[in-house]
């Protein structure tokens, strides 16, 4: 497939699509996906953890990774970023009604 | 206003080492302070050895963002450290496994309420990629001194035999904690300060450390070197801290570093040749 720019929008809806590994929802809903850039060729996705000794990190880059290039994108940077810190707040509430259903209260 | 740094590059040479040390000194505690929480999965409660795991949890997580500074320091021309016990500079109450759970707590309360401060103090850093994870450090760090108030008080309410193996237990960490937030009026504390790395001296650590740590020893009616001023409500320690031997750049006094034990441990953790279980 050829290198293909998607716009800012069509990233953050495949990474609806992305579910966190450890919770049945997206990365999105998780309110972990603190920006999304876009510039020529280049996707920049800037990433927030909900704890810093997260044991998923590998699993989530790839994941990402995986969803965007088949997209078409290639040229992919995940920025890991600390500032403002994660916190629950940052959940959709679409997301926590999920994770209610699921049996967890946020 | 001081300047702020956006890399560790940035630094003026004539602070970097002194900071290149306080961040290694910080790393390798926290390292080790997660090994010895990790040791205690079979805690006497339940609940415990699941605060447990997770504070070890945390502590790795600390310390691998403490090493990602110290790497970019190595990047900047520092010398790499040698993987060899002399070279680690844990705060030295980590050398060796906690041989009690009264250890455990002790160690719960004491060191963490001291790296705690010392995070506490990085909070307006001039080091910015320091500055920036900072705070979600400490927001993870909340329930740590929790679960050791809990068990202070527990142990100094039940009986007065965990209250004297647990008044026993400080007394034995106390010294080698208070010299680890560092010498008063040494070059690496002017370093540090004059380049906004943190924004208060070795004694406001202390006398912060006092106020964590303090209120805990007067509750549990522990016989031990620091007191409220009943006037001024300020805490005091009342003992002199003996900084002979010390060395400032590791926060030791010894350079014996973690056990052997210890150390094939963390060996095997960098060089990937696990232990095969028996």
């Amino acid at each position: 497939m050829l290198p293909t720019t998607l716009n800012e929008s069509q990233i953050w809806e495949a990474l609806k699509e992305v579910e966190d590994p450890e919770m049945p929802i997206s990365l999105v809903d998780m309110g972990m996906v603190f920006d999304v850039s876009v510039e020529g060729a280049n996707t920049k996705i800037q990433l927030g953890l909900t704890a810093t000794a997260c044991p998923a990190i590998d699993f989530i880059f790839y994941d990402i990774r995986e969803r965007l290039k088949k997209e078409g994108c290639e040229d992919i940077e995940i920025e890991l970023v600390w500032d403002p810190p994660w916190t629950k707040e940052r959940i959709s509430e679409e997301g926590r009604f999920i994770l209610s259903t699921w049996g967890l209260s946020v | 206003m001081s300047t702020n740094f956006e890399t560790v590059h940035d630094l003026p040479e004539s602070c970097q080492q002194a900071v290149y040390d306080l961040i290694l000194a910080v790393a390798d505690s926290k390292h080790l302070l997660g090994l010895r929480y990790g040791e205690w999965l079979g805690a006497p409660v339940l609940e415990s050895s699941i605060a447990a795991s997770a504070m070890a949890q945390d502590e790795f997580g600390h310390s691998r963002l403490f090493y990602s500074l110290v790497d970019d320091f190595v990047q900047a021309g520092l010398p790499q450290r040698q993987e060899v016990p002399s070279e680690y500079r844990n705060i030295e109450v980590l050398d060796q496994p906690f041989e009690s759970w009264t250890d455990f707590v002790a160690a719960n309360a004491l060191v963490d309420a001291a790296l705690l401060v010392q995070l506490e103090a990085f909070r307006n850093s001039s080091l910015m990629p320091l500055r920036r994870f900072v705070p979600k450090l400490i927001q993870e760090e909340v329930f740590h001194l929790q679960h050791a108030q809990g068990w202070m008080s527990l142990m100094t309410n039940t009986s007065e035999q965990s209250r004297s193996a647990l008044q026993q237990a400080i007394r034995k960490i106390w010294d080698p904690i208070l010299c680890w937030l560092g010498k008063p009026q040494s070059d690496s504390e002017k370093a540090l300060l004059g380049a906004g790395i943190q924004d208060i001296d070795s004694d406001g650590l202390r006398t912060r450390w006092m106020e964590q740590v303090g209120p805990l020893v007067e509750q549990g009616h522990l016989d031990l070197p620091v007191s409220n001023d009943t006037i001024t409500g300020e805490w005091i320690l009342g003992s002199s801290l003996n900084w002979d031997g010390w060395d400032e750049s590791f926060r030791r006094a010894s350079k014996t570093g973690p056990d052997a034990e210890t150390f094939a441990q963390i060996e095997c953790f960098s060089t990937h040749s696990y232990p095969v279980g028996t």
